[in-house]
């Protein structure tokens, strides 16, 4: 016997939507929108283009929420949208443009701060010098935790080809990370 | 299987899924986790993944700000007011059936008696001033 799927969690909240609730909305906005600014400002590498992209994709919700059918999951729904609106931005960018790199990091005081946020720019240059759907790969499975399956069905890639994606960023990531991850402690063993 | 043949096994979970043994494929990681335990080599494997998710962590990315928020709400369609809508808020206002309906039928009725008895003082004679108007009868002196 099959395992019953689980129920997506967000089908009422986008139902709601779609027949004009405000207050569903601003759920939505406030479950999703962190994730979504994330996978773009990674994917983009940058937050202005990253803004640009939650405001077109939550616009497209909402414009899609009155038709809404609970074929997919949503979140898959809507990292698709949002992949899709950064690959179309990527693919603007004139060959050579340098997806400019702006601090998002928030700007604390002190040496530690800084150290922290050396660490992130480090970190952040090396996952924008991956291929594009590398990038997306590891933005969705390794940062956003999202499962494989889902992953694929968001690039639109099998399942293998994802893998395959994510095993290429993260040896390219721990040849360009090698001098942080060896200051890095040796994680304890319980 | 060697160690070895696992080990580079190990590799491959690790390229693909990462350090957290909770993504590996289910079918293969009681095995792998007695490896990492029994294993100094596969350990040190084990720990380089680890180290490499920890500094990936390290990127935390700053919250988006409240204006982002409220430009994406800013653009929540507002619920559309069908005209049925709006009269039968309108009709509930006057009282509904039972005030509204009484109140409509009695104006109508005055309305219709007054328009038919009453007196105007209209005829069926032109009005002498309108016409001279009309044919600009006035006399003027001229230049």
């Amino acid at each position: 016997m099959t395992p019953a799927r689980n129920p997506d969690p967000d089908a009422p909240l986008v139902q709601r939507a779609g027949a004009g609730d405000q207050a569903a909305c601003a759920l939505l906005v406030d479950r999703w929108l962190g994730p979504v600014h994330r996978v773009a400002s990674r994917v983009l590498g940058n937050t202005a283009d990253a803004e640009e992209v939650a405001q077109d994709a939550f616009l497209r919700l909402w414009q899609h929420a009155p038709r809404w059918k609970p074929d997919a999951k949503f979140s898959t729904w809507l990292f698709r949208v949002v992949h899709n609106l950064c690959m179309d931005r990527i693919r603007a960018r004139r060959p050579g443009d340098d997806a400019a790199l702006d601090a998002m990091g928030d700007e604390g005081a002190g040496a530690r701060a800084v150290e922290r946020e050396s660490t992130a720019a480090s970190v952040r240059e090396a996952v924008a010098s991956l291929p594009p759907r590398q990038r997306a790969a590891m933005s969705l499975c390794h940062f956003e935790e999202m499962g494989n399956i889902e992953a694929a069905e968001v690039l639109g890639v099998s399942v293998e080809a994802l893998e395959s994606l994510l095993a290429r960023a993260r040896r390219t990531l721990r040849t360009r990370l090698a001098a942080l991850m060896d200051d890095s402690e040796a994680p304890r063993r319980e | 299987m060697n160690e070895q043949a696992t080990i580079d096994r190990l590799r491959e979970v690790l390229d693909v899924h990462g350090a957290d043994a909770a993504r590996w494929p289910r079918a293969e990681r009681a095995a792998l986790e007695a490896l990492v335990a029994g294993s100094q080599d596969a350990r040190a494997v084990h720990d380089d993944a680890t180290r490499l998710a920890r500094v990936l962590d390290d990127d935390a990315l700053p919250a988006p700000s409240p204006a982002l928020r409220r430009a994406i709400l800013a653009h929540v369609p507002r619920p559309r007011l069908r005209f049925a809508d709006l009269l039968a808020d309108f009709w509930a206002a006057l009282g509904g059936g039972r005030v509204a309906a009484p109140a409509f039928a009695l104006a109508l009725a005055l309305g219709t008696t007054l328009g038919v008895n009453a007196d105007f003082g209209a005829t069926d004679e032109p009005d002498v001033d309108l016409v001279d108007v009309a044919q600009l009868a006035t006399e003027y002196a001229e230049p």
